[in-house]
């Protein structure tokens, strides 16, 4: 009797403890990371007779999780591949919006510059076109200035954001911590330790896992360590580390990332934090961002550079030779605080320039280059004189002194489009016109004619308002030039050709003879002050819109400036693909895991029938040995 | 398998957001008429765009070029045309002058005419255009080309420049003629050179001298075919204006036409697809709400 009864309450307690289950498994239905859980029961041990063993009821052997750790890992590294393209994609989507804008963007302004160039070349001597084509030239410096400060208020955020990644990825590795030291303290206890915790401490490695790489390791006392990143140790038993974000030893606006580990070591690791959401950022700012605001850069240098070059070969409506018309940085120089010695970086040939950053090591008596985006060594030219600078890549380096050790970063074109500015104020100063006029003496007796003269290098000042002569040395076949030397010129050979005189002090003059000149006959270079109607060097401005004149001489302004929203498009692009391929095996995979470990309600409700009815049976039992008992205790009253 | 509850809301509501975000992409680009709402949409087409814009940017710079020259010729074609015209009635005058049956009076009437037209030429070969600038000074463009010392000495103060602007990729025209190759150079028939100002001068000279000038009217014929020959070289200059801005225009034309391919949208497929769409959509919204309303517990009373 004892026995059924005992059989009866075992299967009553057993079967509650089911439903109370279900009940927390309906609970928990909506919250993140909680694993269904399952009583496992086991028939008691049988009890000998006579007759052989006698069952003795069921009890509760254990509550466990449905838990499948392969299936778990598998979420947590799409998780961490998925972040990491999300947060690119939505990053670099920024900049792919703006840079094809036309209320935003270079192209429309560029257009609009290089359209008022040629009207000033229509009407030369017009002060409203001159006037339009500074306002425009001062336009597009703005332009480039805006965006280049758009780009830095997107570093400066993500700057941001990456402290408070990191931030929330520390109280992550503290709040494991103690969980795992909860873990192992409950470890060996008769209950074993509770799945709920376990959920909890698995739910934080998976929160983990959205700001980076997460691998584990579990422990003999079930506590589990944690290693971010490519395998840097996070989580060691109770004990964590802690990430810190620092500035770049030469560059204060490059942030990096640090592992301050509990003996005081520090150990830098961002080339080491993949994936995630900090993944994301970095690569964003490594592929992106850097090259967005250094392609900028290249954009605003090749114009400034090569429209200063050519509006200094002209002269403006003053007489005098044109001065820079853009201002734009030179290289950034970003010296290490441990170096003793100084350099000076200016341009060598800005169609050499490229979008990257390179470092610059002195060690062993010599210099080396290092290409930072590509990790490749740059050859570099010269010997660091001002005579014979280093030069590679479109940049000149010369170097003051140098000592053992020093080391440099340099942003070629970094600041280029924060520092593109109009520095010509006066209309008359653009320098539309020739600098040259070229004159046969009237009293020629020779067929010689000397042809239209162009200034090919200016020291900024122009020729002087007597012209300067070249007699003809019939006998020598040479003219001989009045500020002194001479210039072979053969009729018989040369006609046609063109020639060029250094004068000293002022420049290189070019101009094409033709026919045969008579022995002491003259012609003339001039000042070409009054050649106000004069548009050859305003036409030469105007043509730098579609000379090929950048990424060594293949592409024009607005290749070079249609090759970045190229790049960025294309990389946004590609991580859009990537992000809905890695949303697509995401859900999979948590799919696969909640197939294990999530909660069907109607599968509980079905659960909830069972239970309730083998309760209700468990009670009969207790019900038939109560009625036995009562049937036994009126036979004896008898 | 298993599908739990909640991953079964999950997996509804991100279909659901999937179906609208393709229905809100189909509408901005209709909204638009743009296939390529940011360069990532399709980034090789969006670099062409850009070239082919800044082809129809230099395209529209040639026709204004092109405009702003002609109505310089233009100009330059109609001063020159009235020096022929006053050139016509001096040779007239001339031809009376060596007349011997002519009267004193009568010749010294006719210098006195003759040196009006040679005051007007000068005025003539000194014209300005609607900026101010002298059409005949070279790049002197500010500087009168022309001056007289009231003695018969004309000197040509310009330079021998020409401005040329560009009309087409590989197509440029000059925009003015110096006086130096229209007025001066003239060969004279007496041997050597003279200009067209010194040729009115001597003219009235001798007349008022009371002799008829034979040199004269030679000279005459001869700046008639320098002039002639410039307005046939601004009149093929016009021509080549004209030509060259329809061929600008047609080129314009297929460039907008390949620009269009890259960028404009097919509305007729952009729309079928809307509906495609938005038929997705209402159907998982609804299924959804189906679906959703199923439920044991729904049964356990």
């Amino acid at each position: 009797m004892a026995g059924i009864i005992n059989i009866g309450v075992s299967a009553l307690n057993a079967f509650k403890r089911q439903m109370e289950t279900t009940g927390h498994n309906i609970a928990n239905v909506n919250t993140e990371g909680y694993s269904r859980q399952v009583v496992q029961l086991d028939a008691r041990s049988p009890q000998i007779s006579a007759q052989g063993y006698i069952g003795s009821g069921v009890e509760v052997a254990s509550i466990r999780r449905s838990y499948d750790s392969y299936l778990a890992t598998r979420v947590r590294d799409y998780t961490s591949s998925y972040e990491e393209f999300a947060v690119f994609e939505q990053r670099a989507r920024q900049i792919d919006n703006v840079l094809a804008d036309s209320a935003a963007g270079i192209d429309d302004t560029l257009q609009q510059f290089f359209a008022s160039v040629n009207d000033v070349a229509d009407d030369p001597t017009s002060i409203p076109a001159r006037s339009v084509m500074l306002n425009r030239a001062s336009q597009l410096g703005d332009r480039f200035n805006a965006l280049d400060g758009w780009l830095e208020d997107i570093r400066h955020q993500l700057n941001g954001d990456l402290e408070r990644e990191v931030g929330e990825i520390n109280a992550l590795a503290q709040s494991l911590a103690s969980v795992n030291t909860r873990i192992g303290a409950l470890n060996g206890t008769p209950g074993g330790i509770p799945g709920d915790i376990l959920d909890e401490r698995d739910k934080l490695i998976d929160d983990l896992s959205k700001f980076t790489n997460v691998s584990t390791l579990e422990q003999g006392d079930g506590s589990m360590n944690v290693f971010v990143g490519t395998g840097q140790a996070l989580v060691v038993g109770g004990n964590y580390n802690t990430l810190a974000v620092t500035n770049n030893t030469q560059a204060a606006d490059h942030k990096e990332l640090v592992i301050r580990q509990s003996g005081g070591l520090t150990v830098n690791v961002t080339q080491q934090m993949t994936g995630g959401s900090l993944g994301g950022l970095l690569r964003f700012r490594d592929e992106v961002l850097d090259e967005s605001q250094n392609a900028l850069g290249r954009v605003a240098i090749g114009i400034a550079s090569f429209f200063n070059a050519e509006h200094a070969t002209g002269m403006d409506l003053d007489g005098q030779i044109g001065g820079d018309f853009f201002s734009a940085a030179s290289p950034q120089i970003l010296a290490d605080p441990g170096n003793s010695g100084s350099i000076v970086v200016g341009f060598d040939d800005p169609a050499d320039l490229t979008t990257h950053e390179y470092e610059l090591v002195y060690t062993g008596g010599s210099w080396s280059m290092t290409d930072l985006d590509s990790g490749a060594s740059v050859a570099l030219s010269g010997t660091g004189t001002a005579l014979d600078p280093l030069v590679a890549d479109g940049m000149s380096i010369v170097v003051n002194a140098a000592s053992n050790g020093d080391t440099y970063r340099l942003r070629p074109t970094r600041a280029g489009a924060s520092s593109l500015g109009l520095l010509v104020t006066n209309e008359r100063d653009i320098a539309a016109a020739e600098a040259v006029r070229t004159q046969d003496h009237s009293g020629n007796a020779g067929t010689g004619h000397i042809g239209a003269g162009a200034q090919t290098s200016s020291s900024g000042t122009s020729l002087p308002a007597t012209p300067i002569t070249l007699t003809f040395d019939g006998s020598l076949n040479q003219f001989t030039v009045s500020t002194g030397g001479t210039l072979a010129y053969d009729p018989a050979s040369d006609t046609g050709s063109t020639l060029t005189v250094n004068i000293a002090g002022l420049g290189d003059f070019s101009f094409t003879m033709t026919g045969t000149p008579a022995d002491g006959d003259q012609f003339q270079l001039s000042s070409n002050a009054g050649g106000v109607g004069d548009n050859r060097n305003a036409r030469r401005l105007a043509d730098l819109q579609s000379a090929k004149m950048m990424i060594g001489g293949t592409a024009t302004f607005a290749n070079t400036y249609g090759a970045l929203i190229a790049d960025v498009g294309t990389k946004t692009n590609q991580a859009a693909g990537n992000v809905s391929v890695q949303s697509h095996l995401l859900s999979q995979a948590e799919a696969a895991k909640s197939e294990v470990s999530g909660v069907n309600l109607d599968e509980e409700a079905a659960d909830l029938v069972r239970f309730q009815q083998a309760y209700q049976a468990a009670a009969q039992v207790i019900s038939v040995a109560n009625t036995l008992f009562d049937s036994l205790l009126s036979a004896v009253r008898r | 398998m298993r599908i739990s509850t909640s991953q079964f809301f999950q997996q509804s509501v991100d279909a659901m957001l999937a179906r609208q975000r393709e229905l809100s992409q189909t509408e901005l680009q209709v909204a638009s008429g743009k296939r390529m709402l940011h360069p990532s949409d399709d980034p090789s087409s969006a670099v062409r765009v850009l070239d082919l814009k800044e082809s129809q940017q230099r395209l529209g710079q040639y026709q204004r070029n092109a405009d702003a020259a002609y109505a310089k010729l233009d100009q330059e074609e109609t001063a020159l045309l009235s020096i022929e015209n006053l050139l016509q009635r001096v040779r007239e005058l001339a031809v009376r002058g060596v007349n011997d049956t002519l009267s004193d009076e009568d010749r010294s009437a006719v210098a006195a005419e003759v040196r009006e037209h040679m005051e007007n030429f000068v005025q003539l070969a000194n014209s300005v255009d609607s900026n101010g600038e002298y059409l005949f000074a070279g790049y002197q463009s500010l500087t009168k080309p022309l001056t007289h010392d009231g003695a018969g000495g004309f000197t040509y103060n310009g330079d021998t420049g020409q401005r040329m602007v560009k009309i087409g990729d590989s197509r440029e025209v000059a925009m003015n003629d110096p006086g130096s190759s229209v007025f001066m150079g003239i060969a004279a028939a007496a041997g050597g050179t003279t200009n067209i100002g010194e040729v009115l001068y001597n003219l009235a000279s001798n007349l008022e001298a009371g002799n008829g000038d034979s040199n004269a009217i030679a000279d005459i014929d001869t700046a008639f075919s320098s002039l002639f020959n410039t307005r046939a070289k601004i009149g093929a200059r016009m021509t080549a204006i004209d030509d060259q801005k329809n061929a600008n225009e047609s080129f314009d034309l297929a460039v907008a036409e390949v620009r269009s391919s890259l960028e404009d949208l097919d509305y007729a497929e952009a729309i079928s697809r809307f509906n495609q769409q938005l038929t997705a959509l209402q159907a998982s919204q609804q299924s959804f709400l189906k679906i959703q309303d199923m439920s044991l517990f729904n049964f356990l009373r």
